[in-house]
């Protein structure tokens, strides 16, 4: 606490979506940018928002003002020998990467787009491409500073409070504003990273395949085109990524220096989708010969290996206003094909435009609501329209009869229902949470929807 | 070069300070906090490479507080430029404040920047190329209902850059003035406003660009001039039917 007397910060309206177009509020929000904000918090909570990059509104609610952390971005200090970063929670992930590419380090476990932050990540215990070498956001989190207006400022780490430092991580803000954070940053072994596209002619064979390719490299990922039909189904590339660590014949492409424009307001600007049942069969047939053209590897920086939809934002744009469905799912690997045969006969049967369908290996162990956890763990994209929420529907129904678990930040329409169904901590989650913060001061969308 | 930045926690101070160490410049940081100092300090330091010092001071609140920071200022190197985004504003100052209320809007307003431009005068001779340079506000066009002590140290300080200008004919220091009308800040967070906000930062880079070059002062947003002198036009009569 300081000497200043106290402020009162002034607040807006402001109109927030989520990500993925699904939720619009008009909510009030502060953007504080001195410390001595949260002098005066005694009493006063409001949830934390980063670059509002989250499919789920996970950052405000109608009954609680925002706190937009974007003025608390700086880097805080370094500590070379142990190769820790202290960060403000407002910082970006490309912030960290400027930081770290000049000292050929790396943060090992982060998302697909450069303006996320810090505080984002944490909340909601985000993955990379690389989950099951790596883990998720929580492997690279030393320690963090908590402040929540019963408790003052918290310090919390594996060690000292962990049972709230566990809650925090994957806790989506509920339990306070993480104020700062230390993180671990990895040696990165070349500046540049080998990829080679390995044709996926049946979904069906699949699993065996990326568990495979799993056990050899560094990242595995897929595509597979959901609007073939027939002996086509599924029919993709499998990607997979080893740091180059040859003399290469190949020059990886420049990091670029373009500032990214894409944000959860603009990204619905254009008033209708382009993705429909008619244009995205064409879209996917011409991105998967976009993948099939030339050579089969190829090397790319580092920037474009860590930050892969910084280059494919237009993807975004094109769902229009009405936005997207995005169900992220973890499946055991010995009930993926049962679990994909089922969709294929749903979109046989009442076809829907799925713009994107990808596969991941995962691995880890289950806790709280952290997405995490042994299996495949398979996104779906199609267009936020009427056959679009039936199939969400469908999809969920199908999840849950074969055990599998959803991400809670990629879908803005989950119910406390199925979260209940498909988490089997979510019941302790809510239990630690009320013990911690009887009061339950900090409130989402998200947190209300699934009555946390 | 080494620059000294009096209010630099914030909104536009923040702002010249984050852009002066990406253009590689040295920063000196003054403002009230220390918390938000150390950070910011750190923060370029680690991003920019560039070395960052702090000073933590309140000139509104204590007399002599410019001495801390001519002695930090001796310290950190020959000071090659002065930014003064500094500035202090009070709801209740509507015409009849007390005395201390007074003295602190005058020393943060006006008296600090005297006392700091004196001091570092002959050092900024001394260098190569120099530049020193002050913020205005719209609001001391003419005197108003409203931000009455704000706005006469801010029509004081007018009137002192333009007597810097003067002395600095012939040497090698080039003086600035802005006019500013609403930024983009704490200040204006929230509020309905007429006209629209300016970017800190845009301004941060246009104050950094427009360093060497020798115009009188300037207007930001562009369109502050036609309002001002508009305003500075209006007769009596007229100009007391506004709700200023």
């Amino acid at each position: 606490m300081s000497d200043f007397p106290a402020t009162v910060w002034p607040t807006s309206e402001r109109r927030y979506t989520s990500f993925d177009g699904g939720t619009t509020l008009e909510t009030r929000c502060f953007v504080p940018d001195r410390y001595r904000f949260w002098d005066t918090g005694s009493g006063q909570a409001g949830i934390s928002r980063g670059a509002g990059f989250s499919y789920s509104p996970a950052s405000f609610s109608k009954s609680l003002p925002s706190v937009e952390h974007c003025r608390f971005n700086r880097l805080l200090d370094f500590d070379s020998e142990r190769k820790i970063l202290e960060v403000e929670t407002g910082a970006t992930l490309e912030q960290i990467y400027r930081f770290a590419e000049r000292r050929g380090l790396f943060l090992s476990v982060q998302p697909g787009h450069p303006k996320i932050t810090v505080g984002g990540c944490i909340g909601a215990d985000v993955h990379g491409k690389n989950q099951f070498r790596d883990g998720t956001f929580l492997a690279v989190v030393e320690s963090l500073r908590l402040f929540h207006p019963s408790h003052g400022l918290l310090e919390l780490s594996r060690s000292n409070n962990p049972e709230i430092f566990f809650l925090t991580c994957g806790g989506y803000g509920l339990t306070g504003n993480i104020l700062t954070v230390r993180l671990r940053l990895t040696p990165v072994a070349s500046p540049n990273v080998r990829l080679e596209m390995v044709p996926v002619e049946n979904i069906l064979e699949f699993a065996g395949k990326l568990a495979n390719a799993g056990a050899q490299n560094e990242l595995v990922y897929s595509w597979h085109d959901f609007t073939a039909r027939g002996a086509g189904f599924g029919r993709g590339m499998m990607v997979v990524g080893n740091f180059a660590n040859e003399v290469s014949p190949f020059a990886a492409a420049p990091a670029s220096k373009a500032v990214s424009r894409l944000d959860s307001a603009k990204r619905g600007l254009l008033p209708f989708s382009l993705f429909n049942r008619l244009t995205t069969p064409i879209f996917n047939r011409m991105y998967h010969a976009w993948l099939k053209q030339g050579s089969n590897k190829k090397l790319i920086s580092l920037y474009e290996f860590l930050f892969p939809v910084r280059s494919k934002e237009a993807y975004f744009y094109w769902f229009g206003a009405s936005g997207f469905h995005e169900c992220q799912i973890i499946v055991e690997a010995e009930r993926f094909n049962s679990f994909v045969s089922e969709i294929q006969d749903r979109l046989a049967r009442q076809p829907v435009a799925v713009t994107l369908a990808s596969a991941k290996l995962f691995r880890g162990q289950r806790e709280l609501l952290r997405f995490t956890g042994d299996g495949i763990c398979f996104t779906l994209n199609f267009p936020r329209d009427q056959p679009g929420a039936a199939f969400a529907c469908f999809l969920d129904d199908l999840m849950l009869r074969h055990g599998g678990w959803p991400n809670l930040i990629k879908d803005s329409r989950l119910s406390a229902d199925v979260v209940n169904a498909a988490y089997p901590e979510c019941g302790q989650f809510r239990e630690r949470l009320w013990a911690y913060d009887p009061q339950r001061l900090y409130r989402s969308e998200l947190s209300e929807r699934i009555r946390l | 070069m080494n620059c000294l930045i009096v209010g630099a926690s914030a909104g536009l101070g923040r702002a010249l300070s984050e852009q002066a160490a990406r253009l590689g410049h040295n920063v000196l940081l003054v403002a009230s906090d220390s918390r938000d100092l150390a950070a910011m300090a750190t923060s370029l330091q680690l991003e920019h490479g560039v070395k960052a010092r702090y000073v933590s001071c309140r000139f509104g609140s204590f007399p002599k507080e410019e001495a801390a920071v001519i002695s930090a200022a001796q310290e950190f190197g020959a000071v090659e430029l002065v930014l003064y985004p500094i500035g202090l504003a009070e709801e209740n100052d509507t015409g009849f404040l007390g005395e201390s209320a007074v003295l602190r809007l005058l020393r943060v307003n006006f008296l600090s920047q005297v006392n700091l431009t004196t001091a570092l005068w002959p050092t900024l001779l001394k260098s190569k190329r120099a530049a020193v340079v002050g913020f205005g506000s719209i609001a001391a066009v003419r005197g108003r209902s409203r931000n009455v002590v704000y706005a006469a140290a801010k029509r004081a300080l007018d009137s002192y850059f333009e007597s810097l200008r003067h002395l600095a004919v012939g040497t090698n220091i080039r003086v600035h003035f802005y006019y500013l009308g609403y930024l983009d800040t704490q200040q204006t967070f929230g509020k309905a406003l007429p006209l629209p906000r300016a970017s800190p930062e845009r301004l941060a880079g246009f104050v950094l660009d427009h360093l060497d070059s020798n115009s009188g002062p300037v207007f930001y947003p562009w369109f502050w001039r036609l309002i001002s002198q508009g305003l500075r036009c209006l007769p009596w009569f007229l100009y007391r039917r506004l709700k200023v």
